[in-house]
């Protein structure tokens, strides 16, 4: 039975998010879902749910909620305070959540990005097959926008039991590793090879313009391209490392343009894109310069330590 | 500055290839002006999907791609208003093209224009075909607000404004019609390939279009 959850502090940007939309590109519309798509996957597989069920995601700030019926959630991302009405609980497990209970989550004091995840999933209308919020275009999600307080959000009641499992383990690279694994772009025409070298030689800060369309760095050093601004634009997907005229480095977010103009330097290793979620500004970042073959051996590692952990529930039919 | 349309027609082709025999793991792909961005499931077998892939790029020349093609060429009209509060870099455009206003709409309204590619935004259209005396540097400062609907200049690039966004773009006119609806099922207005002309339009045209629009 539907049961609503109501939200009684939005926090500053809170939407709901899933693993995104795929196949709409080619119409301007990048991949989106949750910034840290790792940290939503932990959360659903907690609550029993698939991977991509919608689940909340905060940032920075977090939020109050009032439960109408029982069901089970789970928190996990960057670090924040989480409590259920008034006493804390722990990340990275299950919980159970009794009617009229109140949940509130941040702020976040780790990272960047919380995830809520509720047993059986948000239930929003999808749209271009999918629940995610896409702010900029305002469609997807609730209404299109970030929640406000007094809106009411529909999940599925469960009265299922929940585990006693600890899942924090999964969070450590999100949350520590800032050396961010990436796979060197073909140079030819775009960059010298000593700027290149500069680049994965860099220490570079994050920088408050930072959101989920890029994250925008800041290095000691211009990364000097060969374009001068005079590159026609081509596609773009998450992960990419462009270099614009000023020489400091753009990653690319889950909301990016799925065009661009600059120079691309590189492009993070699947492995390491959620914790682009979790750069909060100010931080120190590295990239270190992997293969395609051990990129994509490092992902197939993740997952299997992911599955061994918490193997995904098989999709009910 | 954009490359020939030949560059166009043979990334057309291409991802028409790919879309009809995706390779393993393909996920989506991007045309842009010259490119063809073409993402795969990172786990799956890299080397095979490549492998075909290149197999598909080598033979595209150009009389294949006239070949295979034979779509018939779509072709919208856009309806536009040119009047001042639609158009706030209008008169500057005709002062620095070293023309009137009513020549720079003459212009802009009488040239064929072909979508290059949607990109950067759902349902931006790139379009090709800018007059050569219309073509102006972009904004030395971008604009907070670009209300949507706004079609754009920078260099000899011109394209419409789905949703209000900042922008550097000079603009010239505005368009009441939706770009993109994520409700329908072509969502974006304007697809590539699409022959598109603009049509004159007053402010009361537009006011009414623009309700009939939003009514839907």
């Amino acid at each position: 039975m539907s049961a609503q959850l109501r939200v009684l502090e939005p926090g500053m940007l809170t939407t709901v998010q899933d693993l995104g939309r795929s196949g709409y590109s080619s119409l301007g519309v990048a991949i989106g879902g949750a910034a840290d798509s790792f940290s939503l996957r932990v959360g659903n597989r907690l609550v029993g749910n698939s991977d991509s069920a919608a689940g909340l995601e905060f940032t920075l700030t977090g939020g109050l909620f009032e439960f109408e019926k029982d069901t089970a959630i789970a928190v996990t991302g960057g670090i924040a305070d989480a409590l259920r009405n008034e006493s804390p609980f722990p990340m990275w497990s299950p919980i159970h959540v009794r009617a009229g209970e109140r949940v509130r989550i941040g702020p976040v004091r780790r990272g960047v990005r919380v995830y809520l995840s509720i047993a059986g999933g948000i239930e929003v209308k999808d749209v271009l097959g999918s629940a995610s919020t896409h702010l900029a275009a305002g469609f997807g999600g609730h209404e299109g926008r970030a929640l406000r307080s007094g809106d009411a959000l529909n999940y599925r009641e469960s009265a299922e039991q929940t585990s006693d499992i600890d899942a924090r383990v999964l969070g450590t690279d999100l949350l520590h590793r800032r050396t961010i694994r990436a796979i060197e772009a073909t140079l030819e025409g775009h960059f010298k090879r000593e700027a290149a070298e500069s680049f994965w030689a860099s220490e570079f800060a994050v920088s408050n313009h930072s959101d989920r369309a890029g994250i925008r760095l800041e290095g000691a050093d211009e990364i000097q391209s060969l374009c001068h601004g005079r590159m026609t634009s081509e596609g773009m997907t998450h992960g990419v490392i462009e270099v614009p005229e000023n020489g400091q480095p753009i990653v690319l977010g889950v909301d990016h343009p799925t065009t661009g103009g600059y120079p691309v330097i590189g492009c993070v290793a699947s492995v390491d894109l959620p914790i682009l979620g979790q750069l909060r500004p100010r931080e120190k970042v590295r990239f270190e310069r992997v293969s395609v073959n051990d990129a994509r051996k490092l992902l197939i590692e993740r997952e299997a330590e992911l599955g061994r952990v918490l193997p995904q529930r098989p999709e009910l039919s | 500055m954009a490359p020939p349309s030949l560059a166009l027609e043979k990334v057309a082709l291409l991802e028409r290839r790919i879309r009809l025999e995706p390779p393993d793991g393909f996920l989506d792909s991007t045309p842009a002006y010259a490119t063809l961005l073409i993402r795969f499931d990172p786990r799956a077998d890299w080397r095979t999907s490549e492998a075909r892939v290149r197999g598909l790029v080598d033979p595209i020349d150009h009389s294949t791609s006239a070949r295979e093609n034979t779509n018939p060429i779509r072709v919208v009209e856009i309806p536009v208003c040119y009047e001042p509060e639609f158009a706030p870099d209008l008169e500057r455009v005709a002062i620095e093209s070293g023309s009137s206003v009513l020549d720079v709409i003459a212009q802009h309204a009488a040239a064929e224009y072909k979508v290059a590619f949607i990109g950067f935004t759902p349902g931006f259209p790139y379009l090709l075909g800018l007059p050569e005396q219309l073509h102006s540097a972009r904004l030395e400062r971008p604009r907070i607000r670009v209300p949507a609907g706004s079609i754009g200049i920078a260099g000899g690039q011109t394209g419409i404004y789905p949703r209000e966004t900042p922008g550097g773009w000079k603009l010239i006119a505005r368009t009441p019609l939706r770009m993109f609806d994520p409700a329908k099922p072509e969502p974006s207005l304007l697809l590539p390939g699409n022959q598109v002309r603009f049509v004159p339009i007053d402010a009361q045209r537009f006011a009414a279009l623009a309700e009939k629009e939003n009514a839907r």
